[in-house]
């Protein structure tokens, strides 16, 4: 029984990280109507800058990461301004081509830039660990565990309560009224992909301490998708759900059958929930009109 | 200038290449495409094949994406089917080349129509994640069967074809050409008749479409089978051409690179099909060689420079030239034709 909880720990760990990638997709999609393929990428760029602030350039881990979010929210009115801006009316399958072209980009540049070693982030409580009956919890899981749930419901108090947030739900259920009442689309637009950098970048900074962070993480990222798909890809909380169901579910599947199945897992969620539930656990379905 | 444009009989108006002119063109196009291997060296040739190759694969991709409307992350899956298809008929049955890519562009279209069963019921988005899923899971197969050479791969005996080994660049470019016309020409006559046209009320308001009596299953289930059927056809003749394949050749990148030369050449166009092949293949190319000795720097992060440098086309091209190659093209034409306007009068 230790070793189930054990590893559904560590599988709710994985989840969390899954969780805010998937938060990130959320973030955009429900802002703008777009799926965010560079997402990973975003988050790998976001990690590495902490990376090479705190362990190479010698600043303080929480000055790096400060510096890393503050890059990552004004990256997001960069690509607003200069690509998104222009998609416009555009339909959606270009934009999410974009999306992945922007991605490339990233990627062949943090490439040139970072190179390509592997990379663990060193934050203060590394190493350190705390133990719960049988159950060994490292801090790294702690901490992963502890910055998806303030960032959840950081971002719950913000879809309901804020202004931005109110202004992001009616920019996405209506792009054309939400313009007709006076609300600024672009901005909105910019806001939603800084805030999915900043998601990015905490999910990345995550990764790079339980000691995943390399050039091609991205792709990992892309599981998310699933994640974000089981919950609804409109739906914040589903994010949450699926991101941690996905993790405890591949974990546990890796730590009884053996581990290279798991990759397989979300794959296999994915077409499985979809074929039931087109448009995910929570998601709400279209209403569409000829 | 070519003022009016009449048509006076039906023969005419279904007639593929009308008129002296578009003739003329015709004609200069193949005597250009013949002499092209006395012209280039046989390195540039080879990488010409392979641009053939991606063609026929980004044909079938744009029969589903520009006009059906149904977006596909996994064609790389299709063509990988193809391609391992081919290598086992030719190397377990000994079957001849012909039917052996033939088979292989068989068995992807049978994979298609599984895959084309949730596309009946999801759309855009999730239709993407979907196929994007199909793709990791025959790679994860590919990897883990004995039969189909895991992470190695299998190679592939030289094919022949009528009894002519196809040993020389020269001659697989004369029968990449051939094929590429036979698709090409293929698909423009299935684009122009009742199914092309389905297609596209599909693609534009899929509920309309079914409520003018258009099957939607049907539909979505013939583009779905064409088009990996053309990606299997792809994978095969990449498996004689290369004559090694491994999963590492149809990844996830190589998906994405089809849907990019689909949007640079011009979404749901024979033609664009064609010129973004062309583009995306000889441009690495033709960088690697401005590059090449200039700066040590570029030439040990050749790939990470080369995966910016297609973010950066793909990005720019949907900023600013949308409508792709296909787009330009006709703008200039039309730019052309009704000089000294701006415009040509509707």
């Amino acid at each position: 029984m230790s070793f189930f909880f054990q590893l559904a720990i560590s599988g709710l760990a994985i989840g969390c990280v899954y969780a805010l990638i998937a938060l990130g997709f959320v973030i955009v999609f429900k802002s703008t109507g777009v799926l965010n393929f560079a997402q990973g990428d975003m988050m790998m760029v976001g990690a590495f800058m902490t990376y090479t602030l705190s362990s190479s350039r010698g600043w303080p881990f929480g000055a790096a990461l400060a510096a890393t979010l503050i890059g990552s929210f004004l990256f997001g009115f960069v690509v607003e301004r200069l690509v998104l801006r222009r998609m416009v009316g555009q339909p959606v399958f270009s934009v999410i081509i974009v999306t992945i072209g922007l991605g490339w980009l990233l990627r062949g540049v943090a490439g040139m830039a970072f190179g390509h070693s592997e990379a663990r982030i060193v934050f203060p409580f590394s190493g350190d660990s705390v133990t719960i009956g049988s159950v060994t919890l490292s801090a790294e899981n702690v901490a992963t565990i502890a910055v998806t749930a303030v960032a959840f419901i950081a971002f719950f108090i913000f879809f309901r309560r804020s202004r931005w947030g109110v202004a992001m739900r009616a920019t996405a259920s209506n792009q054309d009224v939400a313009q007709l009442m006076g609300i600024n689309v672009n901005r909105i637009t910019a806001i939603a992909w800084g805030l999915a950098g900043v998601l990015g970048t905490l999910a990345g900074v995550v990764l790079g301490m339980l000691g995943f962070l390399f050039i091609h993480v991205g792709d990992t990222a892309l599981r998310a998708f699933p994640a974000a798909v089981l919950g609804g890809l409109d739906a914040t909380g589903g994010a949450v759900v699926g991101g941690a169901l996905l993790g405890i579910a591949e974990t546990l599947f890796g730590g009884y059958f053996g581990g290279s199945y798991r990759e397989l897992m979300a794959w296999i969620l994915l077409i499985v929930v979809l074929l039931v539930r087109p448009f995910g656990l929570f998601g709400s379905k279209d209403i569409e009109r000829v | 200038m070519r003022t009016a444009h009449y048509k006076v009989s039906y023969l005419k108006d279904a007639a593929l290449f009308d008129g002296a002119f578009t003739r003329f063109w015709l004609g200069v196009l193949i005597v250009g495409v013949v002499l092209v291997p006395m012209m280039v060296p046989e390195f540039q040739l080879h990488i010409l094949n392979q641009a053939l190759v991606a063609a026929v694969a980004v044909i079938g991709l744009n029969l589903l994406i520009g006009n059906t409307g149904l977006i596909s992350l996994g064609h790389a899956a299709f063509m990988s089917i193809g391609a391992y298809s081919t290598v086992l008929l030719t190397t377990e049955l000994g079957a001849p080349y012909l039917v052996a890519v033939s088979g292989g562009a068989a068995m992807a279209s049978a994979f298609g129509i599984v895959v084309s069963l949730p596309a009946l019921r999801l759309k855009g988005l999730y239709l993407a994640l979907v196929t994007m899923g199909f793709a990791f899971v025959v790679d994860f197969a590919i990897r883990r069967s004995d039969l189909l050479g895991r992470d190695n791969g299998l190679a592939m005996p030289m094919p022949s074809i009528a009894m002519t080994p196809l040993d020389s660049t020269r001659r697989w470019y004369f029968v990449l050409v051939v094929v590429v016309a036979v698709v090409a020409i293929g698909v423009k006559n299935l684009m122009r008749r009742g199914t092309g046209r389905a297609l596209a009320a599909i693609r534009d308001r899929d509920i309309a479409a079914s409520i003018s009596g258009v099957s939607l299953t049907h539909y979505k289930m013939l583009s779905f089978a064409l088009s990996s059927a053309l990606a299997g056809l792809a994978g095969g003749l990449y498996a004689g051409l290369i004559g090694f394949i491994n999963p590492a050749h149809f990844s996830l990148l190589l998906s994405v690179e089809f849907i990019a030369m689909i949007i640079i050449g011009g979404l749901g166009t024979v033609l664009g099909s064609i010129l973004g092949a062309l583009f995306l293949t000889f441009l690495p190319e033709i960088i690697r060689s401005l590059l090449e000795g200039r700066s040590a720097f570029l030439d040990e992060g050749f790939d990470d420079f080369r995966t910016a440098l297609f973010g950066l086309i793909i990005v720019a091209v949907l900023v600013w030239e949308p409508d792709g190659f296909v787009g330009r093209w006709r703008d200039t034409k039309s730019y052309f034709r009704a000089w000294p306007y701006r415009r040509v009068p509707e």
